[in-house]
């Protein structure tokens, strides 16, 4: 059900890239976009806490951009007894393309996917002071959501996503998630 | 001339930060980032006769795994005592992942015996390393760090 899901929304994002009306526009609006979000996914039934940072190019209503994203698990593995793992961290560097595909005022929603490399890091009971690169590859995260347009092109949004590991799987690190975007 | 005199300025304490011995401890207390995986074996792993030896911590067999130096100890409980022999280890993994793993342990001995054996490890997040099962199918159970 969750990989239909994913696969629904991939669609949507898909779609309304072709979707953009340019009638009566004689230029698209090109600009550099960089924005910082933060976010929390659940991972092992408990929420995590990091951010992202991505840095890319805006036509129109399209952003096609750059990022990296970090995310710290409070419970690694699921738990803090810390006897087997002390630390986990998840690191992730990729592409995303989002949509804006309602405006009304300032009020507007988009629809996005991201796709990159992630990297589970993990600090054992046994080799404490050094992370070890354990689970890695390509991720796959459609989201969406709403923003507010403050000043200018400033837009706040608010929106939520599913992560998924494609290749190769990771039942694990499949979980939904918020972020924020301030900036 | 403001400007050089700016940036030979950032330069100058740049230099006397990288050569203070506390920025160099700071440093130093960084965890590190391997892209090798983990040893998972080390501690050190008991095998019991009977289920009332393992009550009372009377082992047959005890190996003590080493991460840091990649030494091992194989102290055995025998009539006549208790004898320990040294050495240095290696494993490979078939499979991988944190809480359950397999591959081999090749174990040389400080008097040049080698013995290369399969293993199977499994672990829980929440109670750490369990067990060890040796291709001599014998369990030994996690005896601590």
């Amino acid at each position: 059900m969750k990989r239909f899901l994913v696969v629904v929304l991939l669609v949507l994002s898909i779609a309304n890239l072709f979707a953009s009306n340019l009638e009566g526009k004689e230029k698209a609006d090109v600009s550099f976009s960089s924005h910082i979000y933060g976010e929390s996914v659940m991972l092992f039934g408990y929420p995590t806490l990091g951010g992202a940072w991505d840095n890319g190019i805006t036509i129109d209503s399209v952003t096609i951009a750059a990022y990296i994203r970090y995310s710290h698990l409070f419970r690694p593995l699921g738990s803090t007894t810390g006897k087997l793992v002390v630390a986990e961290e998840l690191g992730e560097g990729g592409l995303s393309f989002k949509v804006r595909f309602y405006e009304n005022g300032r009020f507007n929603m988009n629809l996005g996917i991201n796709t990159g490399w992630y990297q589970q890091w993990v600090m054992l009971n046994s080799t404490p002071g050094s992370y070890h690169l354990i689970h890695n590859g390509l991720i796959i995260r459609p989201e969406c959501s709403i923003g507010w347009r403050l000043i200018g092109k400033w837009n706040v949004e608010l929106g939520f996503f599913y992560q998924s590991p494609l290749y190769p799987t990771y039942d694990d690190y499949q979980g939904w998630g918020i972020f924020i975007k301030a900036l | 001339m403001k400007k050089i005199s700016r940036i030979f300025l950032v330069v100058m304490i740049m230099v006397f930060l990288s050569s203070c011995d506390q920025v160099k401890g700071l440093v130093e207390l960084a965890p590190k980032f391997n892209t090798s995986l983990p040893n998972a074996i080390s501690g050190e792993y008991a095998y019991f006769e009977t289920e009332e030896d393992r009550e009372n911590g009377e082992f047959t067999r005890l190996l003590s795994f080493s991460s840091s130096t990649s030494t091992f100890k194989d102290t055995r409980s025998l009539q006549g005592g208790i004898v320990t022999r040294n050495g240095s280890y290696s494993v490979s993994y078939s499979t991988y992942d944190i809480t359950e793993c397999n591959g081999k342990i090749v174990m040389e001995y400080e008097d040049g015996e080698k013995s290369e054996v399969g293993f199977y490890f499994y672990a829980t997040a929440i109670n750490g390393p369990e067990y060890l099962v040796l291709s001599d199918g014998r369990t030994y159970w996690y005896w601590g760090k």
